[in-house]
């Protein structure tokens, strides 16, 4: 059997914790985020270990690819020490401010570029953007199949057994490589860093990519390959702002509660 | 009104029931399509769909696409997306919405990538423009961000919740167009089995009074307090990014942009700062109260009553006066 070839599309973010921090500038509509500290969007991490756990239980091999500004390159050696072999970073200016479609038509070429994997892991949404649309626009860049939103994976006799989540419940699916699969968090808990799996690590291989390497002209990347564009910002008007309840904690209680019976006793609830 | 370079509709059947925002789209779908001036068409995939169809006409739709066969019964990605591809070839809308299920979001990521048109998510509204051009308002950095998606149509996917479901009118009349599907001799991929299972998210959608807790709460154990309010009140459990990051609750239970949308009668924000990507998923609560110990917190700008206060001071009292037997 032919050893299988595994693809984590792995995407950079600003860390949650730190969100508040990203503005924009409402006269020029950009985005600023320098520096904020970057980690791997949360499902990116599940999707990774899901592709590991695969090459350990049937061999092959595990490649990233990230689409993403300088500072993303902490992320991708962070993945590689998790246990991807090499990696792919598609860093150009070319590529800023994609959204979700010129996104996934740069991932789609790099991965094409690299022979097709068999199996290729998205997160099932990103945790800024949060869009959802990348894992699926690939596939058809691709043109191949794809599960979304799944909890749970087996591989068994060169197929992969998929359950995912639906409107109505869950389905149980099948499919024939290649396929692409967006995971949700249930699908794994994934792995701590281990400090001599980071030294090793180091020996890895990232190719940075640009543009140019992908066949891609720059009117079909970044923000100029968009298919959606922003052209204004409308700040909201001010709130009104609450009436600030005083008292001590007990007379505060009171009061709420006194709040929500009288309205409750409006009939409304 | 044609099927023609008209406003496309997704309309999502689910175990034989049109999913809610489905309507609620035909109903803003309704509004916009009249300033257009063009018609209003659903797109309706699934199983024995007629009374389907009549319902999307009741609810505003002059057209319905029907696509029915037994193998279409379950979203499936394989035979539904280039159905869809095949029919805005025919057909050219120049308007597409969607509803942001799982099914949803999938069909029109996948065929908005296919036809290269822009998809813009997690739009909260519309508005037509001088040259006839949709913008789509997405809330963002304490206002909205106005987009265009570039592309024949222009699409959108909108939350369930953000539009209200259109009054039905059985009166009114419209076209159902059959559209023929066979299935391919051999796909790559199959449903094994399909399980209906009721989300965890406990009627949230539904619940007329909501208790949300936030990062504030602090910890697992300080969560009880949240379940044990939502109890006595007899309401659902709400919250936002944090509690779910930190596991203190399930990943359903969110509010706001990438999760829930919510429209209580009753909101009491506890612990929460009042992001609008959390407010953004609260439509016009009646009564809103938030707790939260820091005076300058933005929830205050948009409650209607406040308390500056540590949450673990003013819940258990709290608790205890509005559970039965409470002095109130
Ligand atoms: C693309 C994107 C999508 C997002 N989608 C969502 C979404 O769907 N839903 C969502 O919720 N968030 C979402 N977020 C995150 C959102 O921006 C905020 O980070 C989040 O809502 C903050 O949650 P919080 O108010 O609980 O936490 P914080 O902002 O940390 O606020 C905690 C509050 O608790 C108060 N507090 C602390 N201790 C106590 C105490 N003992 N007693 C009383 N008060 C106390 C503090 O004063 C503070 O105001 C999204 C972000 C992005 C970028
Ligand atoms: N810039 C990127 N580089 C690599 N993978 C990405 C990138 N953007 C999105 N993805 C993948 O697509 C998934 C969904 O992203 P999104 O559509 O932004 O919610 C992510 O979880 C990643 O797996």
């Amino acid at each position: 059997m032919k050893s299988l070839k595994i693809a984590v599309c792995l995407k950079s973010v600003p860390d949650p914790k730190q969100w508040h921090k990203v503005t924009i500038n409402p006269q020029t509509k950009t985005i600023q985020k320098e520096g904020i500290p970057r980690i791997i969007s949360p499902l990116d991490r599940h999707a990774l270990e899901a592709a590991v756990r695969l090459k350990e239980a049937h061999g092959g091999s595990v490649i990233v690819v990230c689409m993403g500004s300088p500072g993303a390159r902490e992320n991708i050696q962070e993945a590689l020490a998790l246990g991807a072999d090499e990696a792919v970073f598609l860093s150009d200016r070319a590529f800023g401010g994609a959204d979700s479609l010129a996104t996934a038509r740069a991932l789609a070429a790099a991965l094409k570029k690299l022979g097709l994997p068999g199996l290729i892991f998205c997160g099932a949404v990103s945790y800024y953007g949060s869009t959802g649309q990348v894992g699926p626009q690939i596939a058809q860049f691709l043109g191949i199949n794809h599960f979304s939103a799944v909890r749970f994976l087996d591989y068994k006799g060169g197929k992969l057994y998929a359950e995912i989540v639906t409107d109505g419940g869950f389905a149980l699916c099948e499919g024939k490589l290649p396929l692409l699969v967006t995971v949700r968090r249930e699908i794994n808990k994934p792995r701590g860093l281990r400090l001599s799996e980071a030294i090793k690590a180091r020996k890895k291989k990232i190719w940075t990519w640009s543009s140019a390497d992908l066949g891609l002209s720059s009117d079909q990347l970044g923000l100029k390959g968009s298919g959606i564009q922003m052209f204004d910002f409308l700040p909201l008007p001010e709130a009104q702002g609450a009436e600030i309840l005083e008292g001590g904690p007990q007379e505060i209680a009171k009061e709420i509660a006194q709040k929500i019976k009288k309205y409750r006793q409006g009939g409304i609830l | 009104m044609s099927v023609e370079n008209g406003l496309w509709v997704f309309a999502q059947a689910v175990e034989g029931k049109l999913l809610p925002v489905s309507l609620e789209l035909l109903g803003e779908g309704r509004r916009l399509a009249d300033r257009l001036d063009v018609g209003l068409s659903a797109i309706l995939i699934g199983h024995n769909l007629q009374p389907l169809a009549l319902e999307l006409i009741a609810c505003g739709a002059d057209n319905v696409l029907v696509a029915d066969h037994a193998k279409l019964y379950h979203y499936r990605g394989e035979l539904y997306i280039p159905l869809v591809e095949k029919m805005i070839l025919r057909y050219r809308p120049e308007i597409f919405l969607f509803g942001a299920t799982q099914g949803g979001k999938d069909l029109a990521a996948a065929t908005a990538a296919r036809i290269g048109a822009g998809l813009t998510a997690h739009c909260v509204a519309f508005e037509i423009d001088e040259h006839k051009v949709l913008k789509q308002l997405v809330p963002a950095f304490g206002g909205h961000c106005v987009f265009r998606s570039q592309g024949n149509p222009q699409m959108a996917t909108v939350a369930p919740g953000v539009f209200t479901i259109p009054e039905p009118d059985y009166e009114r009349q419209g076209k159902i167009i059959e559209i023929d599907f066979s299935p391919p001799a051999e796909p790559a991929t199959k449903i094994v089995e399909f399980k209906t299972e009721k989300g965890s998210a406990g009627g949230l959608e539904e619940a007329e009074v909501i208790v949300a807790g936030g990062a504030g709460v602090g910890n697992a154990e300080n969560w009880q307090l949240i379940e044990k309010l939502a109890h006595a009140l007899n309401a659902a459990v709400g919250a936002t990014r944090p509690p779910v990051d930190e596991g203190w609750v399930e990943e359903e239970k969110m509010i706001g942009q990438s999760g829930r949308n919510v429209r209580p009668k009753l909101y009491l924000a506890v612990g929460i700062s009042g992001d609008q990507l959390h407010l953004s998923g609260v439509q016009n609560p009646e009564l809103f109260i938030a707790i939260n110990k820091d005076p300058k917190a933005n929830i205050f700008k948009h409650a209607h009553f406040g308390v500056v206060e540590d949450l673990t001071k003013i819940l258990p009292p709290l608790i205890e006066l509005l559970s039965p037997g409470g002095d109130n």
